[in-house]
């Protein structure tokens, strides 16, 4: 102790330096909604979360799923109509919607229906682990699975290797200022007095996306913000197709999924979007599709469910993957008219 | 494992505080399993060739300080650890380049070969440990250094992990009498090893990886217009001084925390205001290593002016080849060497700086030199970073006849990532010390050393983590 404070005798300068540093940080810590003015892909994650970890709605139907499933409409509800959530998030694997829904239920009361509307593709990662340690794709989606959970409720998530690798990655965010990493740069590019009338271009536009997520129920169409209005091209949709010829299966993150349900007594819907012409039927498409419908049959409280409609044409899709403007409209009015109402009737006989 | 990666984050604090607890004949075991657990997390099977050059080069060292009165014995265990250095370097690093290099070679004259080629990794840092411990047996057998026999000491100064993978390239003795002595460690040490490892990652993490960002797209242009190549160089220049002269500075602050001085390998090289100033101020522990045993071996001053161009050009292309297993650096470092030689007879008739000139003339002299000399340090290095020998012609090809126009948008980008970095470094410059920032009154200080550390926590990019010169 006594080597530690002379040594700041002798060096004020970083005591001075170390002091700003944790004030600093500290201050951070009492920001509401810092996330607001971060990227908007973090933003969003961390909306989400907020959802679950203050909002008191307890909701009927809870929806989960990845960033295509996110274009399904959710519904407020009244007295004659359950209320749905979208709880879907940008893609981080298909492991943790365990410890999602987990994450939940410790906040709500139990849904009566929980929704599996992710794309199948998740499930083609093959029994890679439940982090995919590819430096590149771990960097650019890290922040999903970071921030959507907190370190104690990540604990019982891995083990071993990646909780090792998880552990790190969680340490490097202990410093809010990298934590929230855009925020600070967009703070840093802002003029100050924008910044404080809340004009800062991240700001605006996280702000415009959680009233509109307000409004929907935790709905928001990619394909409105990223992507081309006129939709992808039959190229774009060849070269999906052509991906969705082979490839293999893992269904064992479903699997452990359907068994958590199952044990909370929760029933369950696995439903199926449609897809750009051409992909349903491919190999890929049909070994989850035989996945999905054996489980449905092996679990008593899981359904499977499919659009009327599974193909669409590419002009629905801005990438082939996420529904364009037009595209949305069409889903949701299959969605809110034909599934939904299943939905509802599943639901009919579960009491809260 | 690198520095600027969570990894290194828990393992340096770890072994610091067992360092800092233990006893002296400990702490060198500390490091040496240390520095053993740091080479070998990257890939531990390359640690058995970190471990051959040692033992190699201890037994050749103690069979020279036995033999010192049988010079042709002596000579022996000097020529088996030159040669079974050069044997690792050259199979582990050179194997594949002159095999094809041989195969097209051969290809036209009309010989279609199928040589096989390996198939593994480049052992990181292996230009560096086995320069190192060459030029201890050399000094051991030049006599100017005693061999250790306590081969712990000796794996020690071969492996030590601050600067095993990318330099200093020590010299024995300047580490070795420092591994086998008490250490202290002062405030000072402390200070000044923090300010350099703050410093380090900044033009690391903040300066180089940023600059990464915006010069990788443009050297992979094969139609990028001259005025952008010659940009890329310029920020090239600014990238491979922050990624070099930072891993140094890490190095060598770690070091400090430790109480062991390594050789400064950077004295702002890119204010030099001539070749010659500049080629002693840059990557000053490899440089100094190539005049100390390539370039005097070759000759001395009682040579032939002819012959001391031709051994200067030598050591410039040996520099090239050093850099990389591709004839891009070959042609690099040649055209370097030829730069340099031409500045050699220019010199005598440029205005040099002069007390019968005004101070205005003599700073308009000094600026002009030094803008002159980072051009032609820069334009070589076209042939540093480009993929192949065809790219840098294209890219050359561009600045000489389609220049076009540069957005100013990308001067603005370099000018706010580098303009931290060139006013420390300005600072350190005029004062001629390298830690004249401790002069400064409290408050800018303080505010400098914020300044580093949220550029780099903030700004820095942290998903291009590996050191450029890792693979060299």
């Amino acid at each position: 102790m006594h080597l530690f404070t002379s040594y700041f005798k002798k060096s004020p300068a970083f005591f001075y330096t170390l002091l700003f540093i944790f004030i600093f940080e500290v201050f951070l810590h009492f920001i509401p909604n810092l996330y607001y003015l971060d990227g908007t892909g973090s933003f969003f994650v961390y909306y989400k979360r907020n959802v679950i970890e203050n909002y008191k709605e307890n909701y009927d139907i809870l929806l989960l799923g990845d960033s295509r499933s996110l274009s399904l409409m959710g519904v407020k509800g009244d007295n004659n109509n359950p209320s749905l959530y979208n709880l879907s998030l940008p893609a981080a694997g298909p492991w943790y919607y365990k410890y999602l829904l987990k994450k939940y239920l410790n906040y709500h009361e139990k849904p009566k229906l929980i929704v599996w509307a992710a794309d199948p593709m998740i499930l083609g990662f093959g029994k890679t682990g439940k982090l995919n340690l590819n430096p590149n794709l771990w960097n650019e989606f890290k922040h999903r699975l970071l921030n959507l959970f907190t370190y104690a409720e990540t604990w019982e998530q891995y083990e071993g290797k990646e909780l090792f690798f998880i552990s790190k990655e969680y340490l490097s965010q202990s410093l809010y200022s990298v934590r929230f990493r855009q925020a600070m740069e967009s703070i840093l590019g802002a003029r100050v007095p924008a910044l404080l009338k809340g004009e800062s271009a991240l700001y605006s536009r996280n702000k415009e996306i959680a009233a509109l997520v307000e409004k929907t129920n935790g709905q928001i169409n990619l394909g409105d913000f990223f992507f081309a209005p006129e939709g992808a091209s039959e190229e774009e949709a060849k070269k999906w197709i052509k991906m969705n010829q082979s490839g293999d299966v893992d269904p064992e993150p479903l699997v452990q999924f359907l068994d958590y349900c199952k044990t909370e007594n929760i029933k369950v819907v696995i439903l199926n979007l449609p897809k750009v012409i051409g992909i349903i039927n491919t190999p890929f498409q049909n070994k989850v599709k035989s996945i999905y419908l054996s489980n449905s049959e092996k679990y008593s409280n899981v359904t499977y469910i499919e659009f009327e409609t599974m193909e669409y044409p590419p002009s629905d899709f801005g990438e082939s993957i996420h529904y364009s403007p037009k595209g949305e409209k069409v889903l949701n009015k299959e969605f809110l008219e034909k599934i939904y109402p299943q939905m509802v009737e599943i639901t009919k006989d579960v009491k809260k | 494992m690198v520095f600027n990666s969570i990894d290194f984050l828990l393992f340096f604090p770890i072994l610091y505080f067992l360092y800092c607890i233990v006893k002296k004949r400990s702490q060198n075991l500390l490091l040496l399993v240390g520095s053993y657990f740091f080479y070998g997390y990257w890939d531990y099977r390359y640690l058995s060739l970190l471990l051959l050059s040692t033992v190699i080069d201890y037994i050749a060292s103690l069979g020279i300080e036995n033999n010192r009165d049988n010079a042709h014995t002596k000579k022996l265990y000097l020529a088996l650890s030159i040669f079974s250095n050069l044997t690792i370097l050259g199979f582990f690093k050179y194997y594949n380049f002159f095999t094809l290099s041989a195969k097209v070679a051969l290809q036209s004259i009309g010989l279609n070969t199928s040589p096989i080629l390996l198939e593994f990794a480049l052992p990181l840092g292996i230009s560096f440990y086995t320069f190192q411990t060459m030029s201890y047996t050399i000094d051991v057998y030049r006599g100017h250094l005693k061999p250790t026999r306590n081969i712990l000491d000796f794996a020690l100064f071969v492996s030590y992990f601050p600067q095993l993978v990318a330099g200093p390239i020590e010299r024995a003795t300047n580490l070795l009498p420092q591994i086998l002595n008490e250490r202290v460690i002062t405030y000072e040490d402390i200070e000044k090893g923090i300010f350099l490892i703050l410093f380090g990652f900044f033009k690391k993490v903040y300066v180089a990886d940023n600059i990464s960002i915006i010069i990788d797209p443009i050297f992979a242009d094969s139609g990028a217009s001259g005025s952008m190549v010659l940009f890329a160089c310029i920020a090239h220049t600014f990238q491979i001084y922050g990624d070099f002269a930072g891993y140094s500075d890490i190095a060598r602050g770690l070091s400090k925390l430790m109480g062991i001085e390594l050789m400064r390998n950077f004295n702002h090289p890119l204010l030099s205001r001539n070749l010659g100033e500049f080629w002693r101020r840059w990557h000053i522990s490899f440089m100094s290593w190539l005049r100390d045993y390539v370039y005097f071996s070759l000759g001395d001053k009682t040579s032939s002016e002819l012959r001391k161009n031709i051994n200067n050009l030598f050591v410039f292309f040996l520099s090239g080849l050093w850099h990389g297993a591709n004839w891009t650096f070959v042609i690099w470092g040649s055209i370097s060497g030829i730069v340099n030689l031409t500045y050699k007879y220019l010199n005598p008739y440029l205005p040099g700086i002069s007390e019968d000139r005004n101070k205005v003339t003599n700073f308009i002299i000094h600026v002009s030199g030094i803008i002159l000399t980072f051009l032609a340090v820069t334009l070589p290095l076209i042939f540093f970073r480009s993929q192949s020998i065809e790219m840098s012609f294209t890219q050359i090809n561009s600045l000489l006849t389609n220049f076009g126009s540069l957005e100013p948008k990308l001067i603005s980008k370099l000018f706010k990532i580098v303009a931290l970095l060139m006013v420390v470094e300005i600072y350190q410059y005029i004062k001629e010390d390298e830690f004249s920032i401790f002069q400064l009154p409290i408050y800018v200080r303080t505010g400098l050393y914020l300044s580093l550390f949220y550029s780099t926590i903030i700004l820095g990019n942290f998903n291009q983590n590996a050191f450029i010169y890792f693979v060299f």
